[in-house]
């Protein structure tokens, strides 16, 4: 009989391996019934069973050489058959009880897979023992199953009693946040918790630095190797508080630099604490409101430490919510699953109290919504009141005042308000804040609300969050970015026009044109600055509370004679070509730095020859100077060239050397790239109809030529 | 014994074998009842979550993206290393070195001296974090900030680096992560694109960026992002042609809808249905854009905050005050790039420049976020693509040095969006050279990034040619230290 049971147990032995095994292996696919749900809580119920019998089993397989009875043997099978059952029974439920919500992370996987270690073991020490295949020695798989039971056991209790559940007792409990605040005294858990975060690291029994320690009342009390360090109601006479006042840099004050230093709110309790008398045993609800120890510990304690969770109100309807959708309204919910809705509104131009209007049928949905710079008024907010599930309401530069505000006291759940940028007042939001308890935070930037306004509010509500401006008294004057110009011709033939102007507004522009800096005394440039010369113009800018900018200089180029026709005797080197020999009279300015479009463009050079440029004219030109606007920029090789001679004549065949320069102005080693203007007057009698200018480039004995790179030519 | 097993074998028959075989399968079978959907074809796309909706509830729902684009050194910014200014001149030891792989530019060095900031360091606000002078805005707000000086990523050169960092593939096929969120989570406003670009230059030594950092890779192309451009008009092409008014326009639009509708009838191809959502965003676009686009009305407050240059259209300064707009107006995710962080020689005349280029107007954004409250559920990110070496590259003279490329660490930080504020997070060996605590790979970058939206990196799933892609690709984990 016991045989029978014994072999269909083993069955259900082998049975339950595998369908743990396939269990494990495809978890995640894992969904439940209900009923199995309700088995798997039986977990904690059934794990005993298993802990005892596998520890009896591994005993009673330990004794068995020197058995205490007869049938010793088949009694350890029977155990550890039982054992085995038992815990797989154990892992199924448990793993049925590891879906339900709440349960995740390490301790949860350690647990799992010790817990199914524990079962396999068991169920290998029972077959094992009835086929006798291998010569493993048992005593050591019995103790590894003993360690298994143990540590599995061990992070289900973590599971289920928390982390650190059994040494608890011997830690001090320091947490205060789970005092109800009618328990919380003024010491143990307002001020205690401040010495703790900040100054216990070094002041305890065993570092005691500066013999002090401020770990309990009695130590405070005595104080350390310069005495007591609290004079009760005096905190400006107490080392402690003096201390904390000491610039940063000094070597006495407290927490030492580099140290977490105390929050205004945390200096704040204790130097209030000190002048309330240093009361050991006080409650905190003993304290006035009107207090300011009273008010500090108060905040400490009306922090919302969880968000509270959303109460029940069934989803809208899908289609609802998709016939709502349009261009200027997006209406989507919060997250996958959620009934909650967040409502954001665009479009200035598209708003009407319809928008809101519209959104009726889910007004019992609506959590989350943003008006923000829409024409909302005060007669809008009646619609938005009705939206009872509202936690944050976005009003920030819209046109409502205190008196719209008032209605939004009906809001039961409002915790965060947009104000920024709306005419709201001082008084209008106390009397808002005092009937809506739920509200945490406000934003009043750009209200008019002053700061000191501010300060008070946050007095009475110290538990509201108010976001005000935070460059009150920001006296730094900063200095203005320089001047723009814009200008249809920078190199032009008769004259041109350029106009200054400054993206900061009211600002205003000086300039002058003879070189030098402009001053307060210098022109202004109010409308465009019209230009017959070749100039510098150099212009600052001015405005009251800042200081002026630097000095922007912009020139403006002339050439007189635009050649008929060009052309290039030689080619220019590969990667410099532009446009051509057209790129010298585009007219088009180049600039430095090899990202700008103006410096791939409007640059040509030649590096490996001579560049040699042919111009004609319809008709004789009465030539005085020639100007070649070129880069220099040392790092790269680009030099200004070693000769340049300009020839002239009737044609290209009758030509004379009008000028020469052979003496190039060269760079410093790194010296910063600039934009050079070569001028060389002309001596001639005849006027030309063709001109050759040849340009040379610079060449080291023993190096490479360098490049020359020729923005514009000017000819007057 | 040799019996015993010969024994063994003839007690397990078939009977035995065949009886446990059917239990094994009954079990199996048993099992698989829990598991309604393990055999239907489903599998992956059931793990896929909708789209338009967050995964969870999100404690974001926007992002600026301020990108440093050629890798600011995090010596001379915020990883503060004085034992690098003790061994200044000093050939870094192999120990630390290690034999990972260096670039090009670097690699055949015939020494690696080590080099110190040459600008100085303090510790800021409640969280004493070290910042260098070159950020004196920055320093005032570091409250606000996460510094994660714990980063580090796979390439070693800029492009694959960007190109890994926003697309978490180093080759460049793959969507932006700004495609991936407007994939993900749908548009906010309608008459903006969900996902938008702006570039900008500092006089730094400079490197590229390409439209393919902002790609829908094999996503639809409506998830690609918009470049805003710094000149008369800010996003190309939108303008009506001369002499077509608004309403030719409307009429224009709606037959060209009609012919394309009857094309998609046709043929079935998503791109065509695409571009009928483009044309009409684009037509509410050309109302939208300008609303936004226009400085006018910010006040001379806006301009202390953000700095002067932020009313000149292609600075980064205007590019931060922009952003702000956009991300008031609804749009999900602002990439910025500022250009001329590659420091490889000429370092601090060149480091002092740029970080002048973007100190106040980062600084200036977070404030100007949080004035308006938008902080809170917006994620502003800044960052380049890695780190530089604690070695200089080229000569070292008293005044003058460079930094190779060092993908093993660099800093970036984070701000708002449900973002711990106040904190610095992982930690660098004495000479900054490799991380020694905490790390946080790109991927975990990502996730995170991923997880303040309310998206499930694991979940965010797109099935392309065969194979199913994520942002993490196969990797990431949410690095929870950083949560508030």
């Amino acid at each position: 009989m016991t045989l029978k049971i014994e072999g269909f147990a083993a069955k259900a032995l082998w049975a339950m391996t595998v369908l743990i095994a396939f269990l494990l292996a495809f978890e995640s696919h894992l969904s439940l019934p209900l009923w199995l749900q309700a088995a798997g809580r039986m977990h904690p119920l059934l794990l005993h069973f298993p802990i005892v019998l596998i520890l009896a089993s591994v005993l009673s397989g330990l004794l068995e050489r020197r058995p205490l009875t007869p049938g010793w043997t088949r009694l350890t099978e029977i155990l550890w058959l039982c054992s085995a059952l038992t815990a797989g029974i154990t892992v199924l439920m448990g793993l049925f009880l590891s879906r339900e919500e709440g349960y995740a992370g390490n301790t949860l996987n350690w647990h799992k897979w010790t817990g199914a270690a524990t079962f396999f073991m068991a169920a290998f020490c029972y077959w094992f023992r009835q086929n006798k295949i291998a010569k493993l020695p048992a005593g050591p798989l019995y103790v590894l199953s003993a360690c298994l039971v143990v540590v599995s056991g061990h992070f289900g209790a973590e599971l289920t009693h928390g982390e650190g559940f059994i040494s608890e007792p011997l830690r001090r409990n320091t947490e205060t946040q789970n005092v109800p605040i009618d328990q919380a005294l003024v010491f143990d858990h307002v001020v205690s918790p401040i010495l703790e975060a900040k100054c216990t690291g070094c002041h305890n029994t065993e570092k005691a630095k500066g013999k002090l320690v401020l770990t309990d009342s009695s130590a405070i009390v005595k104080g350390g190797k310069n005495g007591a360090v609290i004079t009760a109601f005096q905190p400006d006479a107490s080392p402690l508080i003096e201390r904390l006042h000491l610039s940063p840099d000094d070597k006495k004050h407290m927490p030492p630099k580099g140290k977490p230093q105390l929050t205004p709110d945390e200096e704040a309790i204790l130097v209030a604490w000190i002048k309330a008398g240093t009361p050991y045993r006080l409650k905190v609800t003993a304290l006035s409101h009107q207090d300011t120890l009273g008010l500090l510990a108060q905040k400490k304690f009306s922090r919302p430490s969880v968000e509270e969770p959303l109460p029940d109100f069934e989803a809208a309807d899908a289609s609802v919510i998709e016939k709502l959708n349009h261009e200027y309204r997006t209406v989507a919910p919060l997250s996958f699953g959620s009934p909650a809705l967040s409502v954001d509104i665009y479009g200035s131009q598209a708003y009407t109290p319809k928008t809101l209007e519209e959104l009726d049928p889910i007004k019992k949905q609506v959590v989350a919504l943003n008006l923000s710079r829409m024409p909302v008024s005060d007669a809008d907010l009646k619609q938005v009141a009705g939206f009872q599930n509202l936690r944050k309401v976005n009003l920030n530069f819209t046109g409502i005042t205190a008196k719209g505000l008032e209605q939004l006291t009906a809001l039961k759940h409002l915790q965060t308000l947009y104000l920024a940028g709306t005419k709201i007042t001082s008084e209008g939001l106390l009397q808002f804040l005092s009937k809506a308890r739920k509200v945490r935070s406000v934003i009043l930037w750009d209200t008019g609300i002053a700061a000191d306004q501010i300060a008070n509010i946050r007095k009475t509500y110290p538990g509201v969050a108010l976001t005000g401006d935070f460059s009150t008294n920001d006296t730094t004057r900063l200095k203005l970015n320089k001047p723009l110009a814009k200008s249809d011709q920078w190199v032009f033939d008769e004259k041109t026009s350029v106009r200054v102007y400054h993206p900061v507004r009211d600002v205003k522009l000086l300039y002058t044109t003879d070189g030098s800096d402009p001053d307060s005394l210098s022109k202004t440039a109010s409308e465009p600055i019209v230009l017959n010369s070749p100039t510098r113009l150099r212009v600052r800018a001015y405005k009251e509370g800042w200081l002026p900018s630097d000095v922007a200089e912009f020139q403006v180029f002339r050439n007189s004679f635009r050649p008929d026709s060009v052309f290039l005797l030689n080619r220019l080197n590969r990667v410099h070509l532009a446009e051509g020999a057209h790129t010298f009279f585009d007219r088009q300015l180049g600039a430095i730095g090899a990202n700008n479009p103006a410096w791939a463009n409007y640059f040509a050079g030649v590096r490996n020859t001579d560049l040699q440029l042919l111009c004609w004219f319809n008709t004789p030109v009465p030539l005085k100077t020639v100007g070649i606007r070129l880069m220099v920029e040392e790092e790269t090789g680009i030099y200004p060239p070693a000769v340049i001679e300009i020839w002239g004549g009737e044609n290209e065949d009758k030509l004379k050397l009008l000028a020469k320069d052979i003496k190039p102005d060269l760079p410093e080693p790194r010296e910063k790239p600039t934009l050079r203007k070569i001028e060389l007057p002309v001596h001639t009698t005849v006027p030309p109809k063709c001109l050759k200018i040849v340009v040379k480039p610079f060449q080291r004995p023993n190096e490479g030529p360098k490049l020359v790179l020729i923005d514009e030519m000017f000819l007057n | 014994m040799e019996k015993e097993i010969i024994e063994h074998g003839y007690s397990f028959n078939r009977r035995r074998f065949l009886s446990n075989l059917s239990l094994g399968v009954g079990s199996v079978a048993l099992g698989s009842l829990l598991m309604p959907d393990l055999f239907s074809r489903k599998g992956g796309e059931a793990d896929a979550m909708p789209l338009g909706v967050p995964h969870f509830a999100p404690k974001a729902k926007r992002i600026i993206y301020l990108f440093q684009n050629g890798a600011p050194s995090q010596q001379e910014l915020f990883d503060y290393k004085p034992k690098l200014r003790e061994m200044r001149g000093q050939e870094i030891p192999p120990s630390v070195r290690g034999t990972q792989r260096l670039t090009g530019m670097t690699a055949n060095q015939a020494s690696f001296p080590l080099v110190g900031s040459f600008v100085d360091f303090a510790q800021y606000g409640q969280s004493r974090a070290w910042v260098s002078e070159l950020m004196p805005h920055t320093a005032k707000i570091v409250d606000e900030l996460c510094f994660v000086r714990s980063m580090y990523t796979e390439a070693i050169n800029h492009d694959p680096a960007l190109t890994f960092l926003q697309t978490g593939a180093q080759q460049g096929n793959r969507p932006s992560m700004g495609a991936w969120l407007s994939y993900g989570l749908g548009n906010l406003n309608q008459n903006l694109p969900c996902f938008t670009v702006l570039l900008s230059r500092g006089i730094g030594n400079g490197q590229g960026v390409y439209s393919r950092l902002w790609t829908n890779g094999f996503l639809d192309s409506v998830h690609q992002g918009v470049q805003f451009s710094s000149g008369e008009d800010p996003v190309l092409y939108l303008r009506d042609p001369d002499g077509m008014n608004r309403s030719e326009r409307r009429e224009m639009l709606d037959n060209l809808s009609r012919l394309n509708d009857m094309s998609y009838q046709e043929f079935g191809d998503p791109e065509i249905a695409t571009k009928i959502q483009q044309y009409e965003m684009a037509y509410r676009m050309q109302t939208a854009i300008p609303d936004v686009m226009d400085v006018s009305r910010e006040s001379d407050a806006m301009v202390k905050l953000y700095g002067p240059e932020c009313f000149i259209p292609g600075t980064y300064a205007a590019n931060c005050l922009l952003a702000r707009k956009l991300v008031e107006n609804g749009v999900r995710f602002v990439q910025l790039y500022h250009q001329g962080w590659d420091q490889h020689g000429n370092l601090p005349y060149e480091i002092t420049q740029q970080a002048k280029d973007v100190d106040q107007a980062s600084a200036g954004l977070i404030m100007d976020l949080k004035q308006r409250g938008l902080l809170d559920d917006t994620l502003v990110i800044w960052g380049g693509e890695f780190g530089r070496t604690s070695y200089t590259q080229g000569k070292l003279t008293p005044d003058n040095y460079g930094r190779d490329h060092h993908p093993r660490c660099f800093t970036i930080w984070m701000a708002g969006g449900g973002i711990k504020p106040g904190i610095v997070y992982g930690e660098t060996d004495e000479l900054g050279y490799n991380i020694t605590q905490n790390p946080v790979h790109v991927h975990d970058f990502h996730a995170t990034v991923l997880h303040q939206l309310g998206l499930d990196h694991e979940k965010l799933i797109y099935k392309h040619q065969g194979r199913r892609y994520r942002l993490t690709d196969v990797a990431g984990k949410v690095v929870s230290d950083l949560l508030s």
